[in-house]
């Protein structure tokens, strides 16, 4: 498998270069330093949030449906500790509060997949409904604007002057779970869980212990990646995030992400939002209407995925 | 003790979704006046019939083992299609034959890749839901209005005191039943979804059929976009989204079991009546639609739990 | 294992009627606590026996429908009425928004007062309501092709437009580069008030039309359209915004940005942009008066019930709140908003 595994994710790669290629050749914009920080900017909430969702597919019991709505009520709750005038304390902890609630919500789904065996893309559907209108009730329709500035600097700030700090968080983070799931146990599980759930059982794995996490993780990701949105956006509300679940099926997808579980990488959802988000920006640099992007976005995946059905049939050969 | 509760829970009908009709209009006629007056049921089979054609997609799809986000998407853009040839000066049926048209050409897409390579229906569907709402955006970015009164008789009118839906939906699902048990399209469908190994052994083009399913859902999707523009005499690219998952949920509620191969069209018809009837009791009690969303956050969940627990009793 | 199925199930299910259960007490006592009161004004006033008004709002999430349902239900208690509120989740939802309509209508209601998300759309629902002998009040948003509603209550989004968008052109002295980051644009809302601006644009040949995007009312996507359009253009002077919300979406893209000399308007003169214009960071706003929009409705509705006469507009807000008058705007209206 992972001789398979390696094509595929070099053949992601080739994707992103050609596209990459592509737009610098049709726009010579897109090259200009300010554009290129902008595109690696508005992948980064994407990117956040994506290696959430890869935690919780590599177990193979589907999707995550509920991230978007956990962004929102993780985000909306801590928003009232992270105002202009709250001390650096009370960031912390405003801070460590929206991950235990991503954390929390991500339990309740890893409970309810494992220990019920309820199918994840609809009982996480399920979750998000609940989690919403929790997010609806709490805001009760207010806005909450006025952060403080290390939550400003982290959502809209840069760092040395030029580079959006909302890059290097994601980075990071990309850098740890990239190494918690390749060299630490309870990462190496995640995958084990996902490939063969019953040789795991066999081997003394606590399958719904590693299921639980990966959804946890996807949860407290999620909150993070709220976090920083509040520094975007300069304000909290309770609607935002809507559809975010499906942008980030899509990016892990395209970033090679194997839905039967067991195969994808931290690395790969680097690759899905940038591609993703590249082709957003050539289209912009072309004033192409945003409509379109829809079609774009829906093309490259079953280009993407069908690369991998070729990919591995090459490979059986 | 245990054993008859298990023989008890066998001969149950496999239904939640009648157990949910039953509770669901005992609880709403007793705590609401006028609940059961005949302008009530109207508007409930009125309202339920755009979810019954999608409820149909998903039970389709969840027969043979797959699953069909698109729907949504895909009746909003029939819909749409339909609407901007209205305007352009299409009369009311060939308006509805351009929107057939485009959604045959996203089933066909759908059905190609979902029966010949082995990508996961999830991310096809996820694909071409993209796909639709996109292209609705691009013929025009928001609501298109009808340029016919008459358009709206298919959902608010009647024929012979019956609501024109509650035909459609009726013909429908006779139809899709009596094909079901009764044709050999019928027989080879579950067994698609009941074990493709043994289908293809005894010789059942699967891929034709997979194929088969998306096209039909196409046009049942574009019926349901018809529908509810209808009810609106307007169509707006995002009308249908969130309505796959409606139809799942409706689909699982009736019975219809995930993984394939069991479960009956009426199941999911009931479904659909019975998400329809909770809506409607909800919206006359008054209750803000943020606790309707929570109801039906739990019901999802509960209604899942069951479902499993239902194949565990089984296995 | 399957009693672990059962306990669940059971849990589920309770959780479930208790949330519908804790909610309809809620709205019974809770945040309507007027309404608790107005059962108990219903003997000692005699007027007003207890109507059950509907007031129908665009999406029931947004701060400035709370402030419309507020006045409506402060004005309820006065009149020893209720209120109850019909909103779906987004303002698009006008199918969900027609059904409320007909279902509230089974239920027995009153009278109905509405925004509604699609004017077009919800005309058969509201004629099926005047055949039910129920008064409609629009407000908001108008909805020309129904003639039978008993009054309008609102401002003319159009004038409102028109008002705040000159005000911004006279400032820049009549010339400069504007941007329309606009809403949903087949809202009719939004079809007025961005005709109020291509009106304004033949008036005053010097201010150029840079680009015309669609932010939909929401901050999130006019901050993105808006992130676009600072890419795309080197030089922009003005822009507006469909409302309040999105220009704070404009605002926080243009900060982000670091670049300056922009101002941006917006219109519904929520405390939210009340407070930004009082800090410099928005132009000016136009307030809706939405305490008004809820109150005078509930009262029209009343007054209609009771058999007195009801004037076929009432016309509410109307300020333009500018840095020189935004504290007062907001110590006036909102006392309360902490920002």
């Amino acid at each position: 498998m992972k001789g398979k595994e390696l094509l595929i994710k070099y053949s992601r790669v080739a994707i992103l270069v050609l596209i990459f290629a592509g737009a610098a050749i049709i726009s010579p914009n897109f090259l200009r330093p300010s554009n290129l920080l902008n595109v690696a900017r508005q992948s980064s909430m994407l990117l956040i949030m994506s290696l959430g969702m890869t935690c919780a597919m590599l177990l193979g019991r589907g999707v995550d449906m509920s991230v978007g709505a956990t962004l929102s009520l993780t985000s909306c709750v801590a928003a009232g500790f992270l105002r202009t005038n709250d001390s650096a304390g009370s960031v912390i902890f405003g801070i460590l509060l929206a991950v235990a609630l991503g954390m929390l919500v991500g339990t309740v789904n890893g409970l309810l997949v494992s220990f019920l065996h309820l199918p994840a893309m609809l009982v996480t559907y399920g979750v998000r409904e609940i989690i919403r209108s929790l997010a609806y009730f709490y805001m009760n329709g207010d806005v909450v604007s006025g952060f403080h500035s290390s939550v400003m600097f982290m959502g809209s700030g840069f760092v040395f002057g030029v580079i959006p700090t909302q890059i290097i968080i994601a980075l990071i983070l990309t850098v740890a779970t990239a190494w918690m799931l390749k060299h630490t146990r309870v990462g190496r599980e995640l995958y084990v869980v996902g490939a063969n759930p019953s040789a795991a059982r066999f081997s003394g794995l606590k399958v719904e212990k590693s299921v639980i996490l990966g959804f946890a993780l996807s949860g407290a990701l999620a909150a993070l990646a709220g976090i920083i949105y509040l520094g975007r956006l300069g304000a909290a509300e309770a609607e935002i995030g809507n559809d975010f679940h499906f942008q980030c099926v899509s990016a892990v997808a395209i970033g090679g992400i194997s839905f039967a579980g067991g195969a994808g990488s931290a690395w790969g959802a680097v690759i899905g939002a940038l591609i993703l988000n590249i082709l957003i920006n050539e289209m912009n640099l072309l004033g192409i209407s945003s409509y379109w992007q829809g079609t774009v976005n829906g093309v490259i995946i079953i280009i993407a995925v069908l690369l991998d059905y070729m990919v591995s049939r090459k490979k059986t050969k | 003790m245990k054993q008859n509760f298990v023989k008890i829970w066998k001969k149950m009908p496999s239904s939640g979704a009648v157990y949910g009709i039953v509770l669901f209009v005992i609880i709403f006629s007793a705590a609401i006046p006028g609940y059961l007056s005949l302008y009530n049921v109207t508007n409930i089979t009125r309202q339920a019939a755009v979810l019954c054609f999608i409820s149909m997609c998903s039970c389709l799809a969840i027969l043979t083992n797959q699953v069909d986000l698109s729907c949504g998407a895909i009746s909003s853009l029939a819909a749409c299609v339909a609407a901007r040839a209205m305007n352009g000066g299409s009369s009311i049926l060939v308006g509805c034959l351009f929107g057939i048209l485009a959604a045959l050409v996203l089933g066909l897409i759908n059905g190609l890749l979902a029966g010949y390579t082995p990508i996961p229906t999830f991310i096809i569907t996820l694909a071409t839901m993209n796909i639709a709402e996109s292209l609705g955006m691009v013929l025009q970015g928001g609501t298109i209005h009808i340029p016919y009164a008459e358009f709206a008789q298919l959902s608010e009118g009647n024929i012979l005191y019956i609501p024109v839906p509650v035909l459609l939906v009726a013909v429908l699902y006779i139809r899709m039943n009596y094909i079901l048990k009764n044709r050999r399209y019928g027989t080879y469908l579950y067994a698609v979804g009941g074990k493709e190994d043994a289908a293809w052994s005894s010789g059942i083009n699967v891929k034709k059929m997979k194929l088969s399913v998306y096209l039909i859902n196409a046009v049942l999707a574009a019926f349901a976009g018809f529908i509810y523009a209808a009810r609106l005499s307007a169509a707006n690219p995002s009308q249908g989204s969130g309505l796959e998952l409606n139809g799942i949920c409706a689909a699982v509620l009736g019975g219809v079991v995930l993984g394939g191969g069991r479960g009956s069209v009426f199941g999911a018809l009931l479904g659909a009546i019975a998400i329809s009837i909770l809506r409607n009791g909800m919206n006359m009690l008054g209750w803000r639609i943020l606790t309707q969303m929570m109801v039906i956050g739990f019901i999802l969940i509960l209604i899942l739990a069951i479902d499993v627990k239902k194949k565990e009793a089984e296995s | 294992m399957r009693k672990n199925m059962m306990a669940a199930a059971a849990v589920l299910t309770a959780a479930a009627v208790m949330s519908g259960c804790t909610q309809s007490v809620a709205d019974a006592v809770g945040s309507g606590s007027q309404a608790a009161s107005s059962g108990a004004e219903e003997s000692s006033q005699g007027e007003g026996s207890g109507y059950r008004i509907g007031i129908f709002t665009k999406d029931s999430t947004t701060a400035f429908w709370r402030y419309v349902v507020e006045g409506a239900q402060d004005r309820a208690a006065e009149l020893g009425v209720e209120v109850v509120e019909y909103a779906p989740a987004s303002y698009t939802d006008s199918a969900g928004q027609l059904s409320m309509v007909e279902d509230s209508i089974s239920a027995g209601i009153d009278a109905i007062c509405i925004a509604a998300c699609d004017s077009t759309a919800i005309v058969p629902a509201l004629e099926k309501a005047s055949s039910a002998g129920i008064p409609v009040i629009v407000f908001n948003t108008s909805v020309p092709d129904f003639e039978d509603n008993i009054t309008f209550v609102g401002v003319d989004n159009y004038d409102a437009s028109y008002r705040v968008t000159e005000e911004l052109i006279k400032a820049h002295d009549g010339k400069g580069k504007l941007v329309l980051i606009e809403g949903d644009p087949a809202g009719y809302q939004n079809i007025e008030r961005t005709r109020a601006v291509t009106d304004l644009l033949e008036q005053y040949p010097e201010v150029e039309l840079v680009t015309r995007q669609p932010g939909y009312a929401n901050r999130e996507s006019s901050m993105n359209a808006m992130e676009n359009v600072l890419q795309a253009y080197d030089e922009i002077d003005m822009v507006w915004a469909i409302n309040d919300v999105a220009a704070m979406g404009c605002v926080q893209a243009i900060e982000g940005s670091g670049r300056t000399g922009i101002d941006v308007i917006g219109i519904d003169g929520t405390p939210e942009g009340a407070t930004a214009v009082k800090d410099g960071r928005l132009k000016y706003t136009i307030d809706q008066g939405p305490f008004d929009q809820g109150a005078l409705s509930v009262q029209a509705a009343v007054d209609y019930l009771n058999g007195e006469t009801v004037e076929d507009n009432y016309a509410t807000g109307g300020t333009i709140v500018t840095a020189e008058n935004a504290e007062a705007f907001l110590e006036e209206y909102y006392p309360d908003f902490n920002q």
